[in-house]
């Protein structure tokens, strides 16, 4: 390895790129986590969005979405709901 | 090697169901000129075919994934096509490490946490943590790893071929030396299945008290304690200061300090490390606590791992009389620890993993 180079900071572009990705993620997801028909697809759903939550800079809705994850079919559910439906008006 | 060809990105395989995830893993790992993301799967089933399919250096793996599960994946590309696993989940930290331990034994070289909601780490220190851990995994160079019987028989085979047997007398060439008190173990890269594997026949009414010293990250061997606790016949417990070393039982050293036996009565002391430490528990520091108390009453056993760390305390256990063996080469996850304790003549047998149970069995007695 030549130990090249290596960038300092996550670039803006790509952290822009990544809420535009989140936002799509939470598209598809949310009926499935209003539906809450399948409880297994829907813990997966919000184990998945907690994760990409932080990482687009959104620590309570990644705090929301675990706890779901935990609790299902209790938890935030609403709580978490509501927040997401910001995302995609 | 030309510089042309060491400029050559190293390619690495991103393995998520978030599109965001990947994205971003994408990002972090393309931020090192020194790597490329060659391709992405979405679950397990796409996973081990891109890998058998791209070869690439190293793989960044999610557990929670759909169709194939994270660990099933692991398994199938280990028994496949052997490559660098490195593991990031948020389900392998705290009381969820177990998950972090069956990773391990599935094949996975290495388990990075992914933060948790209220982590103040930030999202620059996370893509850090991925490059630095990703750097380390892409250089490990693994083996085939299917899972049971058919790793043990490959295995076997595999040492029998090679001659790697070649520093190996057998247990019985060795006096057998009643008086040993304690087995010492050693392991760091590939350790957890490694000491699976060894410990699992080690028989629960043992004369000898045994302990072992794995390199983990802070706040994972109480998981390991629990994970091997659970899958062999020994009681397994996680040292502190003070405690005495029991008979039949298997006692781990502590996150974040070095585990010294005191006295010849098997009390241990668990200390700071030295500022600069890499390995932390220490295996030499155990080993050679372990020489110096105990002299030729003990057993050290040198297993897979990265680096050098063991190799002098292993020495200085064989100085001491000990009876020392390291794993070989060709089982070995990482054959860095025991090849140094081997080039420096600490090793008295080199073995196969699954003929250092035996072996050791046999210097205490119980052959």
């Amino acid at each position: 390895m030549g130990g090249q180079s290596v960038a300092a900071a996550v670039p803006p572009a790509v952290l822009k790129e990544l809420r535009i990705v989140f936002a799509n993620e939470v598209r598809s997801r949310l009926p499935r986590l209003r539906a809450l028909s399948d409880l297994e697809a829907a813990r997966r759903d919000a184990h998945t969005l907690a994760s990409s939550a932080w990482v687009v800079g959104e620590p309570e809705i990644a705090r929301l979405a675990r706890a779901v994850e935990a609790e299902l079919p209790a938890g935030p559910v609403e709580e978490l709901l509501a927040r997401l439906s910001e995302y995609v008006p | 090697m030309t510089s042309a060809a060491r400029a050559t990105p190293t390619p690495v395989i991103v393995v998520d169901d978030s599109p965001v995830q990947r994205r971003f893993v994408r990002a972090a790992v393309e931020a090192d000129s020194d790597f490329t993301v060659v391709g992405e799967a979405r679950n397990g089933k796409e996973a081990v075919a891109l890998v058998a399919r791209l070869r690439p250096a190293a793989v960044l793996m999610d557990l929670d994934l759909p169709l194939m599960s994270g660990i099933e994946a692991i398994e199938a590309i280990m028994a496949a096509s052997p490559t660098p696993i490195l593991v990031y989940s948020a389900h392998v930290g705290g009381d969820e490490s177990a998950n972090a331990l069956e990773a391990l034994a599935a094949g996975a070289v290495d388990v990075l946490a992914k933060p948790r909601p209220d982590d103040l780490l930030s999202l620059d220190e996370y893509a850090d943590q991925i490059r630095r851990k990703l750097r380390v995994a892409s250089r490990i160079r693994v083996i085939t790893h299917p899972r049971g019987k058919l790793r043990s028989r490959e295995a076997v085979a595999a040492s029998s071929r090679l001659g790697l047997s070649r520093h190996a007398p057998l247990a019985g060439d060795r006096a057998v030396h009643t008086g040993v008190k304690l087995i010492a173990i050693g392991a760091s890269t590939g350790g957890p299945q490694a000491l699976h594997t060894l410990l699992s026949s080690l028989p629960t009414d043992l004369d000898q008290a045994v302990l072992v010293v794995q390199h983990m990250a802070d706040g994972f061997i109480p998981g390991l304690a629990s994970w091997l606790d659970q899958l062999v016949p020994m009681p397994v417990v996680v040292g502190a200061s003070g405690q005495r070393l029991q008979p039949g039982t298997i006692t781990i050293a502590p996150s974040g300090h070095n585990l010294l036996v005191q006295d010849a009565r098997l009390r241990i002391l668990c200390v700071e490390p030295d500022a600069g430490q890499f390995h932390v528990p220490g295996i030499d520091q155990c080993f050679t606590s372990v020489a110096d108390v105990l002299g030729p009453d003990a057993v050290g056993v040198l297993l897979t791992g990265m680096g050098r760390d063991g190799a002098q305390g292993l020495k200085a256990m064989r100085a001491r009389g000990a009876s020392t063996v390291g794993q070989d080469e060709a089982t070995s996850t990482v054959y860095g620890m025991p090849q140094a304790a081997f080039a420096l003549d600490a090793v008295e047998q080199q073995l196969p993993l699954h003929d250092i149970a035996p072996a050791v069995l046999g210097l205490v007695g119980r052959a």
